[in-house]
């Protein structure tokens, strides 16, 4: 059980630490009402076991996508569209995507707190707020700190950009880097002109010098960088790395999700998902829309538009949707309020994310925000509600304490947080 | 061999401690203080004495950033064995390389981020103290009190990294430059130590008066004094009736001494030597500043009683109250005010951090741990040793070098680690007592200008031509609508290379965003030209990262000019053929930190964005891909036509023999074993041609343990 629980623990953590975080978990006599009642919650049978998290940096456009206020002085540009979910009504600019809203569900009342790119993605991606001293662990992290890596390929994949950091859980739980996606990582083969036998010589003279050194000073440093070069090579030699590669693909299907950067993505976490990776996020920017606001809108919707719909029916017709939740995210939205370029600036009391899968019940919004779009007008959901709610989906107790190497204890979700649990009725 | 230390260095060492000043205390007190520490500690091993060749790699890498050439080892071979140590010592301390290497620990330290406003004129500042040697606590002076523009006036980046806000400023100047966490108490009483939110907002008060300001015009940051303070008491989070301004009160209190103590005396001394040889003031008169101040030791000391009070300096307070710093640069009076008190000698806490980093920085682990967490419920491991080096780093006028000097000279520092024999508690015991040494891996900056000098990649090794390679690279197509509305494709226009500059190596473009093979480059910063060049320094200025926002604007902005380049577009494989003869500036040059995928980043370079974020010196996968499989570990291995190597591995001048000892002592700083010579030669004449098994046991040899860890 002990060995459950983690994962992706640093090669640092001893067994004193986990001592301690053991001691920590109160057995459930000695719990609170409210922790029975969470851990309660928690035990109905999770259903996700992957999650492909879109991370649209810069702060998107609430009312422009997921949020249409048609007849209101702040609409802009677009008009809603009706979608293939009974009174759901999303922007104009994402027409494929509303034949797919029956599998999705949309919350539009999230009341976030932070207004500065930097601290509000802080607060999104980690669930908790930035302070000195400490580095928490974001949502992929700590997700693959909870469920044990399934197949070679690393548990925590991010494409196109950087994923937030692991912070106290530790380098292990760290995201797996992808620059391209669709084209192979060069790092992951032996540099060009070394064969394959010259290379795997190469290995073998390294692994002799090396444990001739480690075995005189039988230092653990040196013996955890041979673990992580057993690693590398297990990983260099996978046939999983296939998943990583788009020219596998049917050309008619790339075309379908956008040759794009963004449709790339969609379609690689498809296929890393499908080989048993854990934690998918797909990073996009440009969504700092001060000026220009509409035309910028216009273009990202006809890049996410294709890829998000065709992921979304290509999970559900395969029946792995059910056990992948997909989520869209951005730091805030933008101001119901349009400024003299045509732009909309930054807005964190209300925006909206979308879901799809892992439980999620399908057709459904969750919240509202008022009638400009201005302020969470029903069920207001905190920002570090959504890191409850996925974990909720994954079976995680996101109340559980870890200790950090200096032996504080943290919550995995920051104290408060509740599941949004309507969105699995 | 069991502790070693007898009576007789304790006696010594007592002696030293109350002998005149004149006495130049030898290097040997530092190993006699940490044998006073060791006393009543059982079962520890010293680890054996390092020859003289490890102790030069050892010392080459903590004092210049990267493993001694070959032409250094030879050189250094040459010196008489018994002056060899001390020789190399003094010249590394004079090379060129050491301000670099020490620049990349002042700037994790301060969190200097070539990115953040005014960042990289900072951290060429530090460079520039460094290499001339500015006394430590001139230089915390300069940060804390400055105010002015962000890069003409360099050293404001420091007050502009935490947006000038009083409260991070508070937290990040107490845990940076005394060593103490304070930031608990900006919220609470601090649970764990002594420190009350009164005095968190005492001490933020002296930053409440300065602003940050932005030209609309210029868009220039700049920093300086308003006229109201913004730091009010009580928090407002208590909802308080009122709030209202406090006095500003240093928290931290003045040692107090019966008789004059030898280390402050001797900073006099030297501080009155330096002045009488025309140089330079070094910033405050020591006399005004040992007895300037007391007038807020005394502030400090109020609330504890007259404990810190002098009557005889009191009297000369008096005489004293002007704002010495003010004419040397615009400075903020509350902040010198604060500055003199933080830097004050007898300000324990100053001098104890520097040097708990220094020897942390040296030896692997700090007296307390973490570094910049001292409390007086910390446990000190040798509280002896860091006393005395607390002392001397004053007692030497706060000099870097000096400091160091006394490190690496000691016993100590030359000491092996222990090997697998001893059981694994003897090892560890021995360890943290520092009887023996610890194998560290070299930091990121070190790992990689090692790799570059051991495998001659300062150069070009090879002659232009020599490896021409046709390299296939994605590349974006536009679509585009023409006149007649039919679909056009639209090549990208080529990037318009930028302009040869003093201040950048041009090879070395920022990489984009993606995931190509070049994961080892960055942009290489020429620190002279960006103090010296006010064009080179704006044009820095523009190139530095930026944040996201601006990035975000940049592009919003191209958006706009560039109406139809959006949204249609296509990819489309080109080929171009590409001489691939890389050579590689060195890593502590870079803009830092780097991107986050880059080389020294993934082997844990810190993003100095936060405080208490170090070094992280664990293991990783990445790591290991990007050593086993890297462009730069494998350009290093290839023996290039033009290495002297060359011409020992083929034609009339072959000699294998004499290739694999130039090998070892070039990677390795040492000369290989009858059995590793054995094992070298069957490992070239496996292969291929000698010139492949070369590089083969190149890389292996540049993989290994032994080259990423210090003996």
């Amino acid at each position: 059980m002990m060995k459950k629980a983690t994962h992706c623990s640093d090669y640092a953590v001893t067994r004193r630490r986990f001592l301690k975080g053991a001691g920590g978990a109160a057995t459930l006599l000695g719990m609170p009402v409210s922790q029975l009642l969470a851990a309660g919650g928690s035990a109905l049978p999770a259903k996700a076991e992957h999650v492909i998290l879109f991370w649209n940096g810069g702060g998107m456009s609430h009312i422009d996508t997921w949020d249409p206020k048609p007849g209101r002085p702040t609409q802009g540009e677009f008009d809603p569209i009706k979608t293939s979910a009974d009174g759901i009504q999303i922007s104009e600019i994402l027409p494929q995507l509303a034949k797919q809203m029956h599998h999705c569900a949309l919350v539009r009342s999230i009341a976030g707190t932070n207004g500065d790119h930097g601290r509000a993605t802080y607060e999104l991606q980690t669930g908790y707020g930035q302070s000195a001293n400490l580095v928490h662990p974001g949502l992929g992290s700590i997700v693959v700190h909870e469920k044990e890596r399934l197949g070679d390929l690393p548990a925590y994949v991010t494409v196109s950009g950087q994923a937030p950091r692991s912070g106290y859980l530790g380098q292990k739980c760290a995201a797996y880097f992808v620059g391209q996606p669709g084209e192979p990582d060069p790092y992951l083969k032996f540099p060009a002109g070394i064969s394959e036998i010259r290379g795997n010589k190469r290995l073998e003279v390294l692994a002799r010098m090396n444990r001739k050194t480690s075995s005189q000073l039988g230092s653990k440093a040196m013996q955890a960088n041979e673990t992580a070069v057993d690693d590398a090579v297990a990983l260099m030699r996978s046939p999983a790395l296939k998943a990583f590669e788009l020219k596998h693909e049917n050309p008619k299907t790339i075309a379908r999700y956008g040759d794009t950067d963004f449709g790339r993505g969609a379609l690689m976490a498809k296929r890393l998902v499908e080989t048993g990776v854990r934690f998918v996020q797909v990073n996009r920017g440009g969504f700092d829309t001060h000026s220009n606001n509409f035309e910028a809108m216009r273009a990202h919707g006809e890049i996410m538009d294709p890829a998000l719909a065709s992921l979304i029916e290509d999970l559900a017709s395969s029946g792995l949707l059910q056990k992948t939740l997909v989520l869209m995210l951005s730091e805030f939205g933008r101001t119901p309020r349009i400024n003299e370029n045509a732009g909309r600036d930054h807005h964190a009391k209300v925006f909206s994310c979308f879901l799809a899968g892992g439980g999620v019940q399908g057709g459904q919004v969750i919240g509202a925000s008022d009638e400009d779009g201005v302020a969470p007008a029903e069920r207001p959901v905190k920002p570090y509600d959504l890191h409850a709610t996925v974990c909720h989906a994954l079976g995680i107790d996101g109340n559980k304490e870890i200790m950090t190497p200096l032996e504080r204890p943290m919550r995995l979700v920051r104290e408060g947080g509740e599941p949004v649990k309507e969105l699995f009725s | 061999m069991q502790n070693q230390a007898g009576w007789g260095s304790v006696l010594i060492f007592a002696l030293c401690f109350t002998l005149p000043i004149e006495l130049v205390c030898s290097k040997t007190q530092v190993d006699d203080a940490i044998a006073l520490g060791n006393a009543d500690k059982k079962g520890l091993v010293h680890g054996e004495p390092m020859d003289d060749l490890a102790f030069l790699r050892k010392v080459s890498v903590d004092l210049i950033g990267r493993i001694p050439s070959d032409k250094e080892i030879r050189r250094y071979l040459k010196w008489n064995a018994s002056e060899r140590r001390d020789r190399v010592v003094e010249q590394l301390l004079l090379h060129e390389r050491f301000a670099d290497r020490w620049t990349a620990f002042f700037a994790d330290m301060l969190r200097i981020r070539s990115g953040a406003t005014g960042g990289t004129a900072l951290l060429a500042y530090v460079h520039k103290s460094v290499d001339e040697g500015k006394p430590f606590d001139e230089l915390a002076r300069e940060l804390i009190a400055v105010n002015g523009r962000a890069n003409t006036t360099p050293a404001v980046g420091f007050i502009l990294n935490d947006n000038v806000d009083p409260m991070a400023l508070t937290a990040a100047t107490a845990q940076v430059f005394l060593g103490v966490r304070l930031q608990c108490a900006q919220c609470h009483d601090h649970p764990f130590d002594d420190w009350s939110q009164r005095q968190f907002y005492e001490m933020a008060t002296f930053f409440g008066k300065t602003r940050r300001v932005e030209s609309r015009l210029t868009r220039a940051v700049y920093t300086t004094e308003g006229k109201e303070n913004k730091v009010l008491w009580p928090p407002a989070r208590k909802k308080p009736s009122e709030r209202a301004n406090i006095d500003a009160r240093f928290p931290f209190l003045m040692e107090t001494f019966s008789k004059p103590p030898l280390h402050l005396a001797r900073l006099k001394a030297k501080r009155a030597k330096i002045s009488s040889k025309g140089k330079e003031d070094p910033g405050v008169e020591i006399e005004n500043l040992l007895e300037e101040t007391q007038a807020n030791v005394n502030v400090a000391a109020r609330k504890v009683g007259p404990a810190g009070f002098d009557p005889e300096s009191d009297l000369k307070r008096q005489n004293a109250s002007l704002d010495l710093l003010g004419d040397l640069y615009k400075s903020s009076e509350m902040r010198s005010e604060l500055a003199k008190l933080i830097t004050h000698p007898r300000n324990r806490y100053f001098a104890q951090n520097f040097v708990n980093r220094l020897w942390a920085e040296l030896m692997g682990r700090g007296f307390y741990e973490p570094i910049d967490d001292y409390s007086e419920y910390q446990t000190i491991s040798h509280p002896q040793t860091l006393d005395f080096l607390r002392k001397e780093f004053v007692a030497v006028g706060y000099d870097l070098r000096e400091t160091l000097r006394l490190i690496v000279k000691s016993d100590a520092y030359a000491r092996k680690s222990l090997d697998a024999s001893h059981s694994n508690k003897t090892r560890i015991d021995s360890e943290t007592a520092f009887a023996s040494g610890t194998s560290r891996r070299m930091i990121g900056e070190a790992l990689f200008d090692s790799i570059v000098t051991a495998g001659h990649l300062e150069d070009y090794k090879w002659p232009a031509q020599a490896n021409l390679k046709t390299v296939r690279t994605r590349q974006r197509v536009y679509i585009e609508k023409d006149e007649n509305g039919k679909e056009v494709e639209v090549s990208p226009k080529p990037a318009t290379a930028s302009p040869a500059s003093p201040s950048m190596e041009n090879n070395m473009m920022p990489r984009k965003q993606g995931g190509a093979y070049d994961l080892e480059k960055s942009i290489a910063l020429d620190f002279k030209a960006l103090l010296s060049n006010n064009q080179v320094k704006a044009e820095l200025e523009e190139m530095r990262m930026r944040s996201d926002q601006e990035i975000e604007a940049v592009r919003m902005a191209r958006m706009a000019q560039q109406p139809t380049r959006r949204g249609k577009y296509k990819y489309v494989y080109v080929e171009e053929e590409v001489d691939d003869n890389p050579k590689y500036s060195s890593s502590y040059r870079m803009a830092s930190p780097a991107a986050p995928d880059h080389f020294l980043r993934i082997f844990g370079q810190p993003g100095r964005d936060r405080l208490g974020d170090f070094r992280n010196s664990s293991a990783s996968m990445r790591q290991a891909l990007m050593m086993l499989n890297g462009k730069l570990t494998h350009e290093a291995s290839r023996v290039g036509l033009l290495e002297p190597l060359r011409k020992l591995l083929e034609g009339r001048t072959k000699d294998l023999d004499a290739a694999i000892r130039q090998t070892y002592l070039e990677i390795f700083t040492r000369e290989p074993l009858a059995d590793e010579v054995q094992d070298a030669l069957s490992i070239l004449s496996s292969a291929k041609t000698p010139l492949e098994g070369m590089a083969d046991l190149r890389w292996a040899m540049l993989n290994s343990h032994e080259f990423k860890f210090l003996p």
